[in-house]
């Protein structure tokens, strides 16, 4: 049993098993399986939006499993799963109660210690994080020259002008 | 003379689910239809209720998709 991962809600995710037979060898399972996702600790099995594929690509006793994990199919946020066989035999022995994999939906906090593998600075002020912007003329670029920022141009209508010494090519006209 | 024998595919076999909302499919190595619903019935059961039978198309991911 393997933890498939920390999806979000309404993704589409496939993970595979095999079953074996008592000497060890893969075994088809049959006795019309099925795979049920419990909802943490619920007695709850959801059934729907699971697609199970038997000797998947042929090989025997590959089984693929796939989950559309969707609110329609009864899916929920900040919530552990886990996949059991809940019905379905190997080799006419009962597989019933195996857990083949687990998973969650929106359920782990991401990592935000490190960013792009690189550990974050501290922040100045807690709650802000510390960036350094990318220096260029270029779109989506601000130019910086020693901690100033150069090239400021502003687009906003100016009503009040104090303290000015210079306005150049405004066009206005100081009475 | 006997017949040349096709070669053979994998076939996707639907079968009917007793879970609700649950797609229930094998794949088989099979030279037709007819020998891939024989297969399948072997492994689940001659009970087993048998839905579709089709040629199996392995997903294509998209990076390599034209």
């Amino acid at each position: 049993m393997s933890f498939i991962g920390n999806i979000a809600l309404g993704q589409t995710f496939s993970t595979k098993f095999c079953t074996v037979q008592t000497t060890g060898a893969p075994f088809t399972l049959a006795g019309s399986p099925v795979i049920s996702a419990y909802p943490a600790n619920s007695t709850t099995q959801l059934t729907a939006g699971i697609t199970l594929t038997v000797d998947f690509d042929s090989v025997t006793g590959l089984a693929n499993v796939t989950v559309v994990a969707t609110t329609g199919n009864g899916y929920l946020t900040a919530t552990d799963y886990q996949l059991v066989i809940t019905t379905g035999t190997v080799n006419s022995v009962s597989v019933v109660g195996y857990v083949i994999g687990e998973f969650s939906i929106e359920n782990r906090p991401a990592n935000v210690t490190f960013w792009n593998g690189t550990a974050v600075a501290t922040p100045d002020t807690a709650g802000y994080p510390k960036v350094t912007i990318k220096d260029g003329t270029g779109t989506g670029e601000i130019d910086t020259i020693a901690g100033a920022v150069a090239h400021v141009v502003l687009t906003d209508t100016t009503t009040t002008v104090t303290n000015a010494t210079t306005v150049a090519n405004s066009g206005w006209k100081v009475p | 003379m006997t017949p040349k024998k096709k070669d053979e595919e994998v076939y996707v076999v639907t079968l009917a689910s007793t879970a609700e909302g649950q797609t229930l499919e094998m794949h088989v190595r099979a030279a037709d239809p007819k020998e891939a619903k024989a297969k399948v019935l072997a492994a689940q059961g001659k009970d087993a209720d048998i839905l579709s039978v089709a040629v199996w198309t392995p997903p294509v991911d998209e990076e390599d998709a034209p």
